[in-house]
């Protein structure tokens, strides 16, 4: 009867463990979290937060990844040119439900500081669709632009 | 008694025709349409495709759109100097309907515009839009088209 008390307890106990590390509802804390991992200019620290595989992403440049795995690439080597990246989501931040998923938008200021020394400042434009793969938010297709002009 | 059988078998067709142009979600020949659309220089045609309300929508300049309005007179506003252009979709195309009401798309898209004074210029843009099924409508909710940089 212990045993089976123990036994009981020992699953209740794994089971909130295992809620608890699943997430909820993507916000916009999370959101930011995801644009504070580019800031680090490491992408291993934003491989958490896209899906492998075939999707596709439309950064400020080129015209299109079609995967994560080439997003990185491009990402690590235009990392090399800079001494800064900050990324900052502003409050027009909307997430929006979609079935299972969750897609939203949001305007962000963006300062980078090049290897020279020379500081820009621009807002870009974020569309992202998010979907949940092994209990984690992860980005299944992002939309990356800066306004022309 | 034979006459009403048959407007009541027409009514229900009809309907059910109606029922099933309004229940497709759309695809690629619904957003060729769209651009279609905007290659006739017309905003004013496309507002049947918008979503009526607060919606966020990305074009090429300037950083946003609250509202289809505001989108709507900036773009007329665009198409002020153009005298004729073409809008293709690439073969990139995909659409995911993620629920039953929602489905979005991402795609490249080919522009060509030609201005009252000859000039022509020619951008390939990325095109990512979110459709929201409203009162039987797939109406454009958000849109985000943009140029990449350089």
């Amino acid at each position: 009867m212990k045993l089976i008390r123990w036994t009981g307890m020992v699953a209740v106990v794994c089971l909130i463990a295992v809620s608890g590390l699943a997430q909820g509802a993507p916000d916009k804390a999370y959101l930011q979290k995801i644009w504070d991992g580019w800031s680090t200019m490491q992408v291993e620290n934003v491989d958490p937060y896209y899906a492998a595989g075939a999707h596709v992403f439309f950064d400020d440049e080129p015209l299109k990844f079609n995967s994560w795995s080439e997003y990185r690439k491009t990402a690590a080597k235009e990392a090399e040119e800079y001494k800064s990246w900050k990324f900052t989501l502003n409050d027009d931040v909307e997430i929006h439900a979609a079935g299972a998923n969750y897609w939203g938008m949001a305007t962000l200021n963006s300062v980078t500081v090049n290897k020279d020394g020379k500081e820009e400042k621009s807002t870009l434009r974020w569309t992202f669709v998010l979907e949940k793969q092994k209990g984690r938010w992860v980005l299944v297709h992002e939309h990356v632009s800066a306004p022309v002009g | 008694m034979k006459r009403f059988r048959w407007i009541a078998v027409v009514g229900i067709l009809f309907m059910l025709a109606i029922h099933g142009i309004a229940q497709n979600p759309p695809d690629k020949a619904y957003l060729q349409k769209l651009l279609d659309g905007w290659a006739t220089g017309n905003p004013d045609g496309q507002t049947q495709y918008y979503a009526q309300g607060n919606y966020l929508f990305f074009d090429d300049s300037p950083l946003k759109y609250n509202n289809w309005d505001e989108y709507r007179k900036g773009t007329i506003e665009g198409f002020k100097d153009v005298a004729w252009s073409k809008i293709r979709m690439d073969d990139d195309a995909q659409i995911h309907c993620d629920a039953p009401n929602i489905c979005w798309s991402a795609a490249t898209v080919d522009m060509t515009f030609h201005t009252k004074d000859g000039k022509e210029s020619h951008g390939v843009r990325r095109w990512t839009v979110i459709f929201e099924k409203q009162n039987d409508k797939w109406l454009i909710v958000h849109e985000h088209m943009s140029l990449p940089s350089n």
